[in-house]
Parts: structure tokens; C-alpha cells; sequence
């Protein structure tokens, strides 16, 4: 299974057409050319690439090793939260 | 007031994307209009369009093409090649005094469609983050600013189809008055969407589909004429002083001698001959000639009922007897109405028939209209024809009409 830098390297390699091995986790957004208009690009293709919802709330990413995080915490957070939803929903409906 | 002179041309049209190509074809009389091919064609009453043969790709970088509409892929790509046709150094300029002067009718629409059927239609409930960046009417002038580091002016005219006409006549104002070193003018515009094509349609402005030839379906005054074709494209010219343009040794390509608007309070979509021929004598006074010093007109000629019978008449009222001995060259019949960009193509379609000495021709005016009797050079480019000056008819919806002195470059 391809790990989440992988993802966001073809994300990255498709729309910027960046050299993936440019990618690394310390590098720095703004040298690879996304700007904080980049970022805001970024984060509607994060939705759909990792069916995560991006909050509101703004957040500083600097790096792609900062992109990463954000989007395993997403992750984490809200595929936990639709567990426990669905698990909730079950118990609705067989009427508990 | 010092003269103004033109000394770069950069165009996307459908008529080819550099002024050679633009004024070949349009010499021999090519009409670039055709069906559409979409999905949404269908849909359509008459598809018809005149599309610019231009893939971004090959020109932007993808980070800065996926912020472009294409209506700004056309500005930008025909300023820099208008700039890059002056010779220009910009690293000896003062940017601060190098000013931006864009017209467009209807801005990024494409994006702005786009967004709209995400919504509506697909039932996303979020947008691309670019769409206000990318939908928004200033964008065009503001990526050429970007793109050239130009720290002056830059302004978006939005008079419809006089957009750039006025753009290329109040920048020509600001060169005239010193204001500023140099301009880039023009217009720009990219209506080909589904939404802009229904909203037109809606209007009863647009032509229906010639049943031998599609190509021929827009047929400025002739008697069969039954409407317009949108076209899409950009059109940018350099302007400067002229006496500074002699002394940096610029090779000067023509001149704007003058600049006409007149409103017409009227009707919102109703032309007025008072209207139209206002803008003529205004241009003229501007320009401190008289109607006889008039060589050759670029009408304003759509193709509509409206406009062409009107347009003639404002002819006729301000040259009199001589309205007939004047060649009337109604391009649109080949590249279609290019809206907001219409009026800086065909000002530097004027600009090239003059340097060319040829009438370029009103093509498909096979049924002469017994309302429209002047001389529109019918189907066939006229050769010899030593015009000095001409004047470029821009009228608008909302009653906006501008008209554009130009004189060729001696």
C-alpha cells in the first residue's frame, strides 16, 4: 500500500509537474513553486485524493513533510470519526 | 499632445496567432468560423462558433496555466509577443510609467461556468479555489503586469463589444497627454462556453447556420443576414510616443490618431444612428481631421439585423454623398465577434491593410440589401488601395460606442 508522501508525490508530479525526487520531506513548499495559493489548490485535491474534509481553521504547512502530517492526522481523525459514526449508525438501526 | 504610435502587434484569433497569418487569411478571404464540436453542441440552436487554434500548454508553465483562464492565456500570450515585436528593452524602463489597458465583455466566464455547473449541475458543494482569481474581469491585465513587472496603471475596460477599442483609445489618451512612457492595449476575450453560448443565443442575436456552407453564416450586410458568431481571441499593441519611438529607432507600424465615444441613452441593446455617428464625429474632432480625410472604415458590421442597417446609416450621416465612394471592410464575417476583444483586433486588422495597401474584404455578402448600399469591398480583398487613415467602429450593447482613428504608419 502506498504510503501518504507517495500519494501526495503523484499529486504533486500530475498537476505541478515537479521531479519527484525533488520531494523530499524537508523540502520547502515555496521553493517547489506552491505558494499559499498553491496550498489552497493543494488541499481541494487532498479532498478528493484522501477523502479527508479540510477544516476551515488555517494552518501553517511549510514543507512537504508538514503536508504529510496534516493529512495523516485528517486522516486518523476523521476515518476514526466515521467509524464511530458508522458503528453508531448500525446501533440505530437494529434499533438499540 | 504629442502622437501616438504603434509599434508592437501581438493577436490570437481565429485567424491565426501572429499578425502574418491574421492578415493572409484574412486577405484571402478565409472564414474561420465552423460547427461546434462539443458535447453540448446539441444543444445549441445554430453551433456555430470561430475558435483561436491555441493549447495553453504550450505556452505556461502548469503551475501558472492552472490559474489561467483562457481568457488570460490569450492576453498574456499576445502581450508578449506584441512586447517582444518592439524590441523593448523593459530593463532600461521606467515601469512605473508603463501602463496595462485591457478590454473585456465578459472576463473569465469560463471559469466562472465551470464553476457554476460544479454546483448545479454535478451538485458539488465546493468550488476550485481559483475560480474568483481566474473568473474575475481584471485578470487578464493583471497577469500581463505580472508577467512584465509593469507598476503602472493597469485597468480593465467592460463596455461589451467596445471594451478594447476603448481600452486602446483611453491608453492612447494617457500617451497623447505624457502621462506614460508606453502601453500595452488591447482586448481579450474567450466566450466559448456553454453558458455564454446560451446566454447569447437567448438574445436572438446569433446567426443561423448557412445550410451549404456553415462557414459562410455570418453575413454582414447582406439582405440575408441573420445574426453574429462568437468568436474568440486576444489582440494587444504597443503604444509610445511617437518621437520616442523615432528615437529608440522603433520600427512604427501605425498610428492612433484619435479616439470617439459617444453613449447612446436610448435602448440597452437598440443601436441609434445619432448614437453610432456621435462616435464618429467625436473621433474625428479628436483627431483634429475632417470626414474627407477618411480613406476606409472598419465597421462595426455583426451581421445582425440591427446593427448593419443602423451602422450604415451613421456612416451615411457623417460623410454624406462620399459614404459611397468609402471602402467598408466587415471582418467579422471571417474571425466572428470577438466581444471585448473585437474592436483591437480589428483595429490591428485595419493597421495591416493599411501598411498592405488592400480594402480587406466583407465576405458572404452575396444578396445585397437594398438599406445597406455602400461600398463593403464584397467577397474579395481589394488590392491598391493607398489608405492613409481609416476609422474602426466598435458599438456596443449598453450603448457604447467608441471609434478609433488610425493612420498608416509613413
Amino acid at each position: 500500500m502506498n504510503t501518504t508522501i507517495d500519494r501526495l508525490r503523484v499529486l504533486l508530479v500530475k498537476d505541478y509537474k515537479l521531479d519527484p525526487a525533488t520531494l523530499l520531506p524537508d523540502a520547502p513548499l515555496e521553493a517547489l513553486g506552491i505558494d499559499s495559493l498553491g496550498v489552497a489548490e493543494l488541499m481541494f485535491n487532498i479532498e478528493d485524493e484522501f477523502k479527508v474534509t479540510i477544516p476551515g481553521d488555517p494552518v501553517a504547512l511549510t514543507t512537504v513533510g508538514d503536508v504529510v502530517g496534516y493529512i495523516d492526522d485528517l486522516v486518523a481523525t476523521q476515518q476514526a470519526g466515521a467509524a464511530e459514526g458508522d458503528v453508531a449508525g448500525l446501533h440505530t438501526a437494529l434499533g438499540r | 499632445m504629442k502622437r501616438v504610435a504603434v509599434t508592437g502587434i501581438g493577436v490570437v484569433s481565429p485567424l491565426g496567432n501572429n499578425a502574418a497569418d491574421v492578415l493572409a487569411n484574412a486577405c484571402a478571404g478565409r472564414s474561420a468560423i465552423h460547427r461546434l464540436e462539443a458535447p453540448f453542441a446539441q444543444r445549441l440552436a445554430a453551433p456555430l462558433v470561430a475558435s483561436a487554434q491555441f493549447d495553453g500548454t504550450e505556452h505556461f508553465e502548469p503551475p501558472r496555466l492552472r490559474m489561467l483562464d483562457r481568457v488570460s492565456q490569450f492576453a498574456s500570450f499576445a502581450a508578449r509577443q506584441a512586447l517582444a515585436g518592439s524590441h523593448i528593452d523593459l530593463t532600461q524602463a521606467d515601469r512605473r510609467h508603463i501602463g496595462v489597458f485591457l478590454g473585456t465583455g465578459m472576463g473569465g466566464s469560463q471559469s466562472s461556468d465551470e464553476g457554476y455547473r460544479s454546483l448545479y449541475e454535478d451538485g458539488c458543494n465546493r468550488v476550485k479555489p481559483f475560480t474568483v482569481l481566474m473568473g474575475m474581469h481584471n485578470a487578464p491585465a493583471a497577469w500581463i503586469g505580472i508577467d512584465h513587472d509593469l507598476r503602472g496603471p493597469n485597468f480593465t475596460y467592460s463596455t461589451a463589444c467596445s471594451s478594447s477599442a476603448v481600452a486602446i483609445g483611453e491608453a492612447s489618451l494617457r500617451i497623447a497627454h505624457g502621462d506614460l512612457d508606453l502601453a500595452l492595449a488591447g482586448g481579450a476575450e474567450a466566450p466559448l462556453a456553454f453558458g455564454s453560448l446560451k446566454a447569447w443565443e437567448a438574445l436572438h442575436t446569433l446567426a443561423t447556420i448557412d445550410a451549404e456552407d456553415a462557414s459562410a453564416s455570418c453575413k454582414p450586410f447582406a439582405q440575408d443576414r441573420s445574426g453574429m458568431v462568437l468568436g474568440e481571441g486576444a489582440a494587444m499593441i504597443v503604444l509610445e510616443a511617437w518621437e520616442r519611438a523615432v528615437a529608440r529607432g522603433a520600427t512604427i507600424l501605425g498610428e492612433i490618431a484619435g479616439y470617439g465615444f459617444a453613449n447612446d441613452t436610448g435602448h440597452i441593446t437598440r443601436p441609434s444612428i445619432e448614437g453610432q455617428a456621435a462616435a464618429i464625429e467625436a473621433a474625428l474632432i479628436a483627431a483634429a481631421i475632417d470626414p474627407s480625410a477618411i480613406d476606409a472604415i472598419n465597421a462595426h458590421g455583426t451581421g445582425t439585423q440591427a446593427n448593419d442597417g443602423v451602422e450604415t446609416g451613421a456612416i451615411k450621416a457623417v460623410f454624406g454623398p462620399r459614404a459611397a465612394r468609402i471602402p467598408i471592410s466587415a471582418t467579422k464575417a471571417m474571425h466572428g465577434h470577438l466581444l471585448g476583444a473585437a474592436g483591437a483586433l480589428e483595429c490591428v486588422l485595419s493597421l495591416l491593410a493599411m501598411q498592405r495597401q488592400v480594402a480587406l474584404p466583407t465576405m458572404h455578402l452575396r444578396l445585397p440589401d437594398p438599406e445597406c448600399d455602400l461600398d463593403y469591398v464584397p467577397n474579395r480583398v481589394r488590392a491598391g488601395v493607398a489608405a492613409r487613415t481609416m476609422i474602426s467602429n466598435s458599438f456596443a450593447f449598453g450603448g457604447a460606442n467608441a471609434v478609433l482613428v488610425l493612420r498608416a504608419a509613413l
